[in-house]
């Protein structure tokens, strides 16, 4: 199975050790993890040691979704690598894909990069198929960017 | 040519990888004339003209004549019909950072 990768990089403003303790940290994941609107029910957020992770997110619609995987590998304060697929109830599980944050000093400020790869291409296998995906991840890049 | 576009013309148009540079210097660069756009790939005028009709018919390029020169430049709604395609992760990431950001602001502000 074909599947996507995605990038997207960010400027935070603040220095890369406090910027990790934002990404992994429980409390601070509350506050930022999800969309404007998205409220963290219930959850065992914590991106800092190694091992499972759950979250239920509710959206604005109030719709909720429960997200879960696993802390694979942590290098304070440089990288975040872990595992996410969606809950599908009855269905079992949605298909996992990788994330990995990197982080590098910029000045004062921490350049955060993500890639996410595995992603579940269903919604676009009829759309496209051959070799196209990873030409699609840089336009998302660029289109995110913008 | 009805302004609703299908999507999937939009990616049938881009899975050629000529069309695709194109659309992904315009995307870096902006608008530019035809004659810089040559260099992105190596190709007589005539097959450049009509790698950018594809992409004018498939409304992800627009183009406009300045004197002599004629301008292309990839439509707002295009990218905007490819992000709303991305959305599900794209968006959610964007959405999470920039909620970081401001949290991460916020406490710099303290």
């Amino acid at each position: 199975m074909t599947t996507a990768t995605l990038q997207m990089t960010r400027n935070l403003p603040a220095p890369p050790d406090i910027v990790f303790a934002f990404l992994t940290q429980g409390a601070h994941l509350l506050n930022w993890w999800g969309p404007e609107g998205t409220t963290i029910t219930d959850n065992n957020l914590d991106f800092s040691r190694p091992g499972p992770w759950h979250a239920t997110m509710v959206g604005p619609s109030g719709h909720g979704a429960r997200v879960a995987g696993e802390v694979r590998h942590v290098d304070p304060p440089n990288a975040v690598e872990l595992t996410l697929s969606f809950d599908m109830g009855p269905e079992g599980r949605g298909p996992e894909s990788v994330i990995t944050f990197t982080l590098s000093p910029k000045g004062s400020d921490t350049l955060l990069t993500l890639t996410q790869t595995g992603l579940d291409p269903a919604h676009i296998d009829d759309m496209m198929n051959k070799g196209w995906n990873s030409a699609l991840a840089r336009l998302i890049a660029l289109v995110s960017n913008a | 040519m009805s302004e609703k576009r299908n999507l999937t013309d939009t990616f049938a148009a881009l899975g050629d990888p000529t069309r695709f540079a194109i659309v992904e210097r315009l995307l870096q660069d902006g608008e530019l004339p035809a004659g810089t756009l040559h260099g992105v790939a190596d190709l007589s005028a005539p097959a450049m003209s009509r790698h950018l009709r594809v992409l004018r018919e498939a409304g992800i390029v627009s183009q406009r004549v300045d004197a002599q020169r004629r301008l292309y430049q990839v439509r707002p709604e295009a990218v905007k019909a490819i992000n709303d395609w991305a959305i599900s992760y794209a968006d959610f990431w964007s959405g999470s950072f920039d909620r970081l950001s401001a949290a991460l602001r916020k406490r710099t502000a303290k």
